[in-house]
């Protein structure tokens, strides 16, 4: 911001700026802000349109606390999430790093083909991934839930790119020195491509998190659910929802990325600007 | 070890790729039962793997009766697992019986037991009754509704029908009387009193009309302008009485401006948005909860008439039994379904859920009476009950037929669309799309 905002700049850009900072802000905050507040009123007044609740009812957290086994279920999502993003970005690492800088026979074709594959709808392979699943016998188990989204194009084709922009120079010198296609990977590869492999981490932790689809499919019990389908025992099609426990079920699960992300945020914004600065 | 050469490696990478595919084609065979946990104590027992679509505060009273049940004998074990809603549930049916990993009882909504029912996943009930339970002891027309030629196919468990809701201290404050209006009539002449009343969000509308399941509300319409979606498979909404009904909402949203399209009824009723509205007898307790907040009472009222008729669609769910298990799991399902048609059990599940009662006893059952005569807005339901009739074939027979009819409706509320438009368009598709089933309707139904 610092670099947008200078000092050379004319007032009313500056404070252009900060307003449209301050909208962008607002928007990104304010359902926040609703979620918890709506997550201490009380079921009958949630939809009363109120900026603070008038009674405060605490209760919704351990009315949601109670409604399942909220401990295996927080075990769940982060096993799901954490494993499930380390073996997408070894998994895109090293297909990406294999596009950009390996030959192979019609490896143009295949590339085009991995593309393809982005463009069908997640519905579509549902059925046929429930079956491969169930064959195996990995229904209700973790590797049911973690192994079909370890295959992610969107990464790979992320990261290949990126590769594909750097500088061949220092490739060409590591090879010169002897080095293995795995160590040019570790120590020339990765390091220079630090804020696109952060992106990408980034985009499957969340992803992985919010999953909600395929672990609704997968799973059966409710102590192999992750949070997201948790959730949605919460909300009855036809009849009595409490509201006010759906509104703290969500904070549950909201919060532990905010806290991730709140503490991580330097990194994030290192990996991320890395190389951005001039000079 | 010897380097492997390029192509070497990707050749043996191929071959094991080739395995793996082969590998998982195999496995085709018997039915297996789905997986599930079963606490040590009960290892011995009977496992039988009970699939509903009850979330909490359902979901809790649901596991309550499962508990009771298995501490009340010691040969079975009923496990039950939540699978999202009616609609989710038949499609994880679906998907287990592919894959041939199945649960034994299912909770099947009055439309998606229909499908399994012509896809021949379900078991034929007849044989087991006896002297635990006999079909009688159901409500005839919950029954009567899960049989096809003789044949019962699905027990009733949570059945509703739709209820009138309207804003008591709204109806007072417009010199109405404290009643729901009789006819569709009488509630065109009070819409301009309600719409008139100045109340805490402006002035109210006169009719909040649902867009989920709007094609099961609109039944009543339906039937009581003496028309039908569909005479069994032969789709009939492009007649004219139909399109009569459809006129006759449509000129009470556009004309009078007295009804609208509205995401959540239920919410603007509570909210004093909307004076009335029709909603499930299952959503009595959340309305009855988010009256109290806004600080007026919901009163409750039969669906309205039409030159003196009446017609008032069921909906809800029952049970029914995948076809595929072994026959002493099947058998061990039914003596569940016996525990639960017990008239007290009956009794307590519609006083947890608010789902009406189905077995004839259980409307006799003390505490059932007692919350009657505390909540006469429960007792309205129940007074309905008999009026009520199963809805025509074409919306729980035909795939999407429901959703097709949501839509349309939707748009008649919402848009300008003429009703000739969009019910000649909806007799055109929903009609194309019976046809595809005619052979198997023919085969199960004639």
């Amino acid at each position: 911001m610092s670099m947008i905002v200078s000092e050379r700049q004319h007032w009313v850009v500056r404070a252009a700026l900060y307003v449209a900072l301050l909208i962008v802000a607002l928007i990104a905050l304010v359902p926040l802000y609703w979620l918890f507040t709506s997550s201490i009123t009380p079921s009958g007044e949630i939809f009363q349109f109120q900026w603070f609740p008038v009674h405060l009812e605490f209760n919704n957290y351990p009315e949601a606390w109670a409604a399942g086994p909220i401990a295996r279920l927080y075990i769940n999502s982060v096993l799901v999430t954490v494993v499930g993003a380390v073996l997408q970005i070894s998994v895109a690492v090293l297909s990406s790093y294999a596009f950009a800088y390996l030959r192979f026979p019609a490896k143009n074709v295949v590339f085009m083909a991995f593309l393809g594959a982005m463009m069908v709808p997640g519905a579509v392979v549902l059925l046929p991934n429930y079956l491969t699943i169930a064959t195996m016998g990995w229904v209700n188990t973790y590797a049911g839930i973690i192994l079909p989204g370890v295959g992610s194009v969107f990464a790979m084709f992320l990261l290949r790119q990126h590769m594909m922009s750097l500088p061949a120079e220092v490739i060409e010198a590591a090879k010169v020195d002897g080095a293995s296609h795995l160590r040019i990977l570790w120590s020339v590869v990765l390091p220079m491509s630090r804020p696109m492999v952060v992106t990408v981490v980034i985009i499957a932790l969340v992803e992985k998190w919010n999953d909600f689809i395929w672990p609704l499919v997968v799973t059966f019990t409710d102590q192999m659910r992750t949070l997201p389908v948790w959730l949605l025992t919460l909300k009855n099609t036809e009849g009595f929802t409490n509201w006010g426990a759906v509104m703290a079920a969500t904070a549950f699960i909201v919060v532990p990325p905010l806290v991730v992300f709140f503490f991580a945020q330097r990194q994030i914004i290192a990996g991320l600007t890395q190389g951005a600065t001039k000079g | 070890m010897s380097r492997l050469g390029r192509r070497e490696f990707l050749a043996a990478v191929g071959g094991l790729t080739g395995l793996v595919g082969v590998a998982s084609g195999c496995g085709r065979g018997a039915f297996t039962q789905v997986v599930g946990s079963v606490p040590r104590d009960y290892a011995r027992r009977i496992h039988v793997v009970f699939w509903h679509s009850f979330a909490d505060p359902l979901k809790s009273a649901l596991q309550e009766l499962i508990d009771e049940f298995n501490q009340s004998q010691s040969d079975i074990y009923v496990e039950g697992q939540f699978q999202g809603s009616y609609e989710q549930t038949m499609q994880k049916v679906a998907a287990a019986i592919v894959a041939r990993q199945i649960p034994d009882l299912v909770i099947f909504s009055e439309v998606t037991w229909r499908k399994m029912h012509l896809a021949d996943a379900l078991e034929p009930l007849n044989d087991y009754f006896g002297d635990g339970l006999t079909p009688d002891v159901y409500i005839d027309q919950f029954i009567e509704e899960g049989t096809v030629k003789g044949t019962i196919w699905w027990v009733p468990f949570a059945r509703s029908t739709p209820l009138f809701y309207f804003n008591r201290q709204l109806f007072a404050d417009a010199g109405l009387p404290d009643r729901a209006p009789k006819s569709w009539e009488e509630f065109r002449e009070w819409a301009p009193a309600l719409m008139s009343v100045k109340g805490k969000n402006g002035s109210p509308k006169a009719l909040a009309l649902g867009g989920t399941y709007a094609s099961w509300y609109f039944q009543n319409n339906i039937w009581v302008w003496d028309a039908n979606y569909s005479e069994d498979l032969d789709v009939t909404i492009g007649d004219e009485p139909a399109i009569e009904a459809a006129r006759w909402m449509v000129d009470f949203v556009r004309r009078d401006r007295a009804a609208y399209l509205s995401q959540t009824p239920d919410v603007d009723l509570g909210q004093g948005v909307a004076a009335c509205a029709t909603l499930s007898t299952g959503s009595l307790a959340n309305v009855t909860e988010q009256a109290k907040a806004g600080g007026f009472e919901v009163g409750t009222g039969f669906l309205l008439e039409h030159e003196g008729r009446f017609g008032c669609p069921t909906g809800g769910s029952g049970l029914g039994i995948l076809r595929y298990a072994p026959p002493e799991r099947k058998q061990a399902a039914f003596e569940f379904i016996k525990f639960l048609g017990q008239p007290a059990k009956s009794a307590q599940w519609t006083m947890a859920s608010g789902y009406l009662p189905i077995v004839k006893a259980a409307q006799q059952d003390p505490s059932l009476v007692k919350l009657t005569r505390e909540n006469p807005n429960f007792s309205t339901a129940l007074q309905q009950l008999p009026k009520t009739a199963p809805q025509d074939l074409v919306r729980p027979l035909v795939s999407n037929a429901g959703y097709l009819l949501d839509v349309g409706l939707q748009k008649l509320y919402s848009s300008n669309l003429s009703p000739e438009f969009v019910f000649g368009r909806l007799q055109k598709q929903l009609q194309s799309r019976a046809d595809l089933i005619r052979k198997s309707y023919a085969a199960h139904y004639e």
